[in-house]
């Protein structure tokens, strides 16, 4: 099975973020995870990342609710800069909101490949490797 | 008794006027009925020009018919008018024949004169007869002269008899509906039929003096042997109509919709509301049954109801605790009360009920006991989290203290996290748990803003000293206001000001109010980071927060709290704000 080559956590609880890199770096299934802590933050990594290629996420986690900029307006930017990946990245909403608004909401932006309820564990990442076995392939 | 004697008595006797006159016109004899009708002696005729019995007008009429008569023509009986010797004018009938001799010859003419008094009464009774109609009566002829009038009609349109006899019964219309009216006119001669009063037709009649005014009419055909007249019966109906015309912006000016039926439960009246709130035009409801505005699963029993009501018709009032449904043009559903009276008119019943729209009022009962209820809910949610909360926070303690030397870094750490969390948690609940105690006990009172804002600052004062803030306040006003809410309120604005300064500025907040119309317009202007106007909303929606926690401390429900109090002081709370600008938060109570 071949590992993901990066994941990008955008959480703005660092605890959170500290957390979940712990779980999946246990899972040993990516080579690389990185956490910013708002959608700005995100947007700005990915920009600095088309340039370099090969550290482009193959997935992104995404919170709603955050500061500066939720992941709702995250998506919203995202839509302009998406076409200079080479292979565009599955987003998964990640949220502790039960709201099923936001469930509904997100099955109509095309850029959102997912939606799970935090928090993270060993059998959510490996619900998300069945969903998407591109990942690994 | 000889032949010529009894013809002398004859003629003497007769009731008609027998005059015989010589070719040149002289009268050579005259019976005693002319005494007796126009008033001569015998011998002031005698040998005296017949002329003198008629008016002027007539001389032309009587040369002509001298001349047919020389002519050998013969004359019809006809009507014509003589004057008596008080020069009264009597309206006869005249036959006029020759008088020959025995050989033929033609020795002057007999004229024969009979009072047209058996017409005149025929006349008079007919006219006593409608004199007895209680509304104005107007015979009129197939060509549309008025050939007869009541006294009612003399009254009502301000003419006397005269002046309408022979006139086009056109005299008493208005002009605007002249046009129609002949028309109308000879299609009812076409066809002539009885027609009742009240056929909501809207009828106007003309008076003398030119006003007009609302009228209802009757007709009738009357047939006589020789022609066709119609009667018409006018009546009045300003009275009615102004009385109706009152009642009508009575009804318009009622709050509610208001629909008045008729017992058979067709719409005979409805104000603009009704157009409103159903959805329907005046003219598509008029005459309409009113189970049209009732949902089919209720129309089929009410017919029965609407029997009931009158039978029994008594006023119902509104709220009686029915569950009522009315139904849209466009076929929405939705909750109604009704109240209902009886209004009695004439020769009828009718019902008038005035309609409210309660969806709202139901919508509004839903919404105050959801609330209710989730306000409940996050204040016992908030305490009863709070407890398994503070045991974890105890246990996280008593691991640091007692296991602190077996701990390796990273488990250190944990337990520095799991803190952190917990201690955050813990601020969340609390600050939900004050969120959703706003306006728990109520208690509205007189609030000396100048003494409560004082109370604030002394409050504040470490936090002040801390950021070398400078706090202007203006003369503040005494409202009337819900006091402990807004002691929190101030406090909370007034932290925030202090909070978001920029890091190389002293904050300066200057707190001042503006009042007017009832209404004080309180302002809490600061010199610090500002904020970007697409985050005016979101700042007072609970849990949103602008910044990182380590930037600025908080839990996102200070203004969200301040926003629950100002609705409950039933005020607005907005900002004008800039990025590197301040900010000033004004709200009105």
């Amino acid at each position: 099975m071949k590992k993901i080559n990066s994941i990008l956590l955008v959480d703005d609880d660092d605890i959170i973020n500290y957390l979940n890199k712990i779980i999946i770096t246990r899972m040993d299934i990516a080579l690389n995870v990185e956490s910013v802590r708002s959608g700005d933050m995100a947007l700005e990594y990915l920009k600095k990342i088309t340039v370099e290629q090969n550290q482009q996420p193959e997935l992104i986690l995404l919170d709603i609710n955050m500061p500066r900029m939720d992941g709702w307006q995250f998506l919203e930017e995202y839509k302009n800069i998406k076409h200079e990946f080479l292979k565009e990245p599955i987003i998964v909403m990640f949220t502790t909101s039960i709201n099923p608004d936001d469930r509904e909401k997100a099955r109509h932006i095309v850029e959102v490949s997912g939606f799970k309820c935090k928090p993270l564990s060993e059998q959510i990442l490996n619900e998300l490797l069945l969903e998407f076995p591109e990942l690994t392939n | 008794m000889n032949l010529d004697l009894l013809t002398s008595h004859i003629i003497e006797s007769s009731n008609d006027v027998i005059i015989s006159i010589s070719l040149d016109g002289n009268i050579n004899y005259c019976n005693y009925a002319t005494v007796k009708n126009y008033g001569y002696a015998k011998e002031e005729l005698l040998d005296k020009p017949y002329h003198i019995l008629l008016p002027q007008e007539k001389l032309a009429e009587l040369a002509k018919i001298m001349e047919s008569l020389m002519f050998g023509e013969y004359i019809d009986t006809l009507e014509s008018i003589r004057l008596s010797k008080d020069q009264k004018r009597i309206k006869v009938s005249v036959v006029f024949s020759p008088v020959k001799n025995n050989m033929g010859k033609l020795i002057g003419f007999s004229i024969i004169e009979r009072r047209l008094t058996e017409y005149r009464k025929a006349e008079s009774r007919s006219q006593a007869l409608i004199e007895t109609a209680p509304d104005a009566m107007v015979i009129v002829n197939n060509c549309g002269q008025i050939i007869l009038v009541n006294g009612q009609a003399e009254k009502l349109f301000g003419y006397t008899r005269n002046e309408l006899l022979g006139q086009d019964i056109e005299i008493l219309i208005p002009d605007r509906f002249l046009d129609k009216h002949s028309s109308h006119r000879k299609s009812f001669f076409s066809n002539p039929h009885t027609r009742g009063m009240g056929r909501d037709m809207e009828l106007w009649g003309k008076k003398k003096n030119g006003e007009e005014f609302p009228v209802e009419v009757s007709l009738g055909p009357l047939r006589t042997e020789e022609t066709l007249l119609v009667s018409a019966a006018i009546r009045d109906i300003s009275e009615r109509k102004y009385a109706e015309e009152k009642f009508k912006r009575l009804l318009e000016s009622a709050p509610d919709p208001m629909v008045i039926v008729d017992q058979n439960g067709a719409i005979t009246l409805i104000n603009g509301q009704t157009e409103n709130l159903f959805g329907y035009s005046r003219d598509e409801l008029l005459g309409q049954q009113i189970e049209l505005l009732i949902p089919g699963k209720f129309r089929a029993q009410h017919p029965e109801y609407r029997k009931k009501f009158f039978q029994n018709p008594k006023l119902r009032p509104m709220g009686m605790n029915l569950e009522l449904f009315g139904l849209k043009k466009n076929g929405e559903e939705f909750p109604v009360e009704i109240s209902l009276s009886p209004i009695q008119e004439k020769d009828s019943m009718l019902v008038s009920a005035a309609i409210r729209d309660i969806s709202d009022r139901k919508y509004i009962k839903q919404l105050e006991q959801k609330n209710r209820e989730l306000e409940q809910f996050a204040y016992i949610a908030s305490h009863d989290l709070q407890e398994p909360l503070h045991t974890v926070k105890s246990f996280v303690q008593l691991l640091k203290t007692d296991y602190h030397n077996q701990l390796d870094h990273q488990a250190q750490q944990f337990l520095s996290f799991i803190f952190q969390s917990t201690s955050r948690m813990e601020k969340l609940i609390y600050g939900l748990l004050e969120y959703s105690r706003i306006g728990k006990q109520k208690q509205l009172s007189l609030v000396d803003c100048n003494k409560l804002l004082k109370e604030v600052i002394d409050d504040l004062h470490a936090k002040i000293v801390e950021a070398k803030a400078t706090i202007h306040v203006d003369h503040l006003p005494t409202i009337d206001a819900y006091k402990t809410e807004l002691w929190q309120l101030f406090q909370n604005l007034l932290s925030n000001a202090i909070k978001f300064r920029k890091q190389d500025v002293d904050p300066i907040i200057h707190i001042s109010c503006i009042q007017n119309n009832n209404e004080s317009t309180f302002s809490i202007q600061d010199n610090g980071i500002g904020i970007q106007s697409k985050f005016f909303d979101k700042i007072f929606i609970i849990f949103q927060r602008l910044h990182f926690r380590e930037d600025f401390e908080g839990t996102g429900i200070g203004l969200a709290q301040c926003k629950k109090i100002v609705e409950l002081h039933g005020g607005k709370i907005w900002l004008e704000s800039n990025p590197g600008m301040g900010s000033n938060f004004l709200f009105t109570i």
